[in-house]
């Protein structure tokens, strides 16, 4: 295999401009979809732990409904159904972009709303109760004491997301997304050739994927305690005076 | 000298039986590559099966040499490269011959067609030439020789293209109202207009024919190649293309 490699082929591939448009909508719809799912799921997440049975259920439903179908499924859906109900999907208003950014998010919030609930399930009812006899509204006790809280939990598995949606995007060639697996499908056709064309999008997809995995621990970092995250690594000197003298 | 004639020739012609029988049985089971996403030429029924002009004729193509046929399903683009990978030992799936492909594989050519712009019904876009797609949404199958003369076309006019794992999975967008024409070949639009009467027109027939051919690796044009080569000589002499093309609605011309 390796005696056949055309090195030549792999780096035209690497720099082409369809590869390079392609990673870049990989990423745009990656980020646009985990953007819009993290705000729908915040909801659906705060829905499944509301009192009101009602909305409780209407939480119940929505994750039963976007997790129990697969992606492909949904992306033929809202391409090639949505059109028959209402023939102002046929337009060309309705790019594949934004039919794989409804798709992509609609199903994504399903998974990020379990994992928000989790969040929110991890931070203490006794600090609610704290804020609340502080005299803080339910808003602002979400706001100032649960969420932050909720966010240095959810940062890991939100990051294991935004990587396998990053991957997922890829599906969305079947409804005539040019992004990046289209690009290399597309050299495939042309040279006849599997490996360097692959090899090429392998790549770009693990460059993506580490630069997404850097930014994951810049923000871990922030959202840690700050005892934790001070430069140096060394423990806090003050800490062990302060506690002695407290004692 | 008869004798001596008859005592050098028999081994010969046993020779020849021998590798004869050999070849045959290695070649029992003639595996090709194929995208049934491109009717009438190959496409799925219901239960998944794979039929089509090209299933009967590749069936009909062993039978010349006492094989028997086995259609193995392939992405459009990966065909090619799956010959040489040697997944299959042939592709036939109404694949065009050109130039860069022949520089992959041997080929051997049956039928001769030509390219169409399928629109709507009525033709309400008004095409009747390619450089009237400007400004209008196309839609093709990803990896074929259509995309490649569209995304020229599309570079010197402008349209948008849109491009589909499959030939009907694109044909069904224009059904769906959001492409107005799909660039594909006679045989595709005779059997779409079949299977969706009154929804359907040609706007555009392109003068140049386009042959469809069967593609085997060159490492074997000497066997079974040549093989191919010969039984497609046959089945034409012997009217089974003629009869083939009559059975899915094709232009009996086409195979002569």
């Amino acid at each position: 295999m390796l005696a056949s490699f055309d090195s030549h082929l792999f780096w035209s591939a690497l720099t082409s401009g369809p590869y390079w448009r392609g990673a870049l909508t990989a990423l745009e719809l990656t980020a646009a979809s985990l953007g819009t799912a993290l705000v729908i799921g915040f909801f659906v997440a705060l829905g499944a732990l509301s009192p009101r049975r009602s909305v409780r259920s209407a939480s119940w439903v929505y994750n039963w409904l976007f997790r129990a179908t697969p992606t492909l499924l949904q992306l033929y859906f809202v391409w090639d159904v949505l059109p028959t109900w209402w023939s102002g999907f046929a337009g060309s208003w309705f790019t594949p972009f934004m039919a794989a950014w409804i798709a992509l998010s609609l199903n994504e919030a399903a998974y990020l709303s379990e994992i928000i609930r989790s969040g929110l399930m991890s931070v203490d009812p006794g600090q609610e109760l704290a804020g609340r006899a502080l005299g803080m509204s339910h808003r602002r006790i979400l706001q100032r004491i649960v969420v932050p809280q909720a966010i240095r939990i959810a940062i890991p598995p939100i990051g294991n997301e935004f990587i396998t949606l990053l991957k997922l995007t890829s599906l969305a060639s079947i409804i005539s997304l040019h992004e990046l697996l289209t690009a290399a499908n597309q050299l495939t056709a042309a040279k006849f050739q599997y490996t360097e064309p692959l090899l090429a999008a392998l790549v770009y997809y693990l460059v993506i994927v580490s630069i997404l995995m850097i930014v994951q621990a810049r923000l871990e970092r922030k959202f840690t305690w700050k005892s934790r995250g001070r430069k140096g690594g060394v423990a806090a000197p003050g800490v062990p005076v302060m506690s002695s003298d407290a004692r | 000298m008869r004798r001596l004639v008859l005592s050098l020739a028999l081994p010969v012609v046993a020779i020849a039986f021998f590798a004869a029988s050999a070849f045959g049985r290695q070649a029992a089971t003639f595996k090709w590559c194929t995208d049934p996403t491109f009717p009438p030429m190959e496409y799925t029924t219901t239960s998944g099966k794979i039929v089509g002009f090209d299933v009967d004729m590749a069936t009909a193509l062993a039978k010349t040499w006492g094989g028997t046929s086995s259609p193995s399903k392939t992405a459009f683009p990966g065909l090619i490269p799956a010959l040489n990978a040697k997944k299959c030992d042939a592709v036939i799936s109404g694949i065009f011959i050109t130039p860069d492909r022949q520089k992959q594989a041997g080929v051997v050519s049956y039928m001769h067609t030509h390219r169409v712009l399928i629109v709507k019904a009525g033709n309400p876009k008004k095409i009747h030439s390619p450089n009237q797609l400007k400004g209008l949404v196309v839609a093709v199958q990803t990896g074929t020789k259509y995309e490649e003369y569209l995304k020229a076309l599309k570079a010197k006019i402008g349209f948008t293209l849109q491009s589909y794992p499959g030939d009907n999975d694109a044909v069904a967008q224009v059904l769906l109202g959001r492409a107005d024409a799909v660039l594909t070949q006679d045989t595709s639009f005779a059997f779409q207009a079949k299977q969706h009467p009154g929804k359907i027109a040609v706007g555009f027939t392109f003068a140049a024919s386009d042959q469809f051919g069967v593609y085997f690796r060159k490492a074997d044009a000497a066997a079974l190649g040549q093989q191919i080569k010969d039984g497609i000589a046959t089945l034409r002499s012997n009217g089974t293309l003629a009869k083939l093309a009559t059975k899915y609605k094709i232009p009996v011309n086409t195979v002569k």
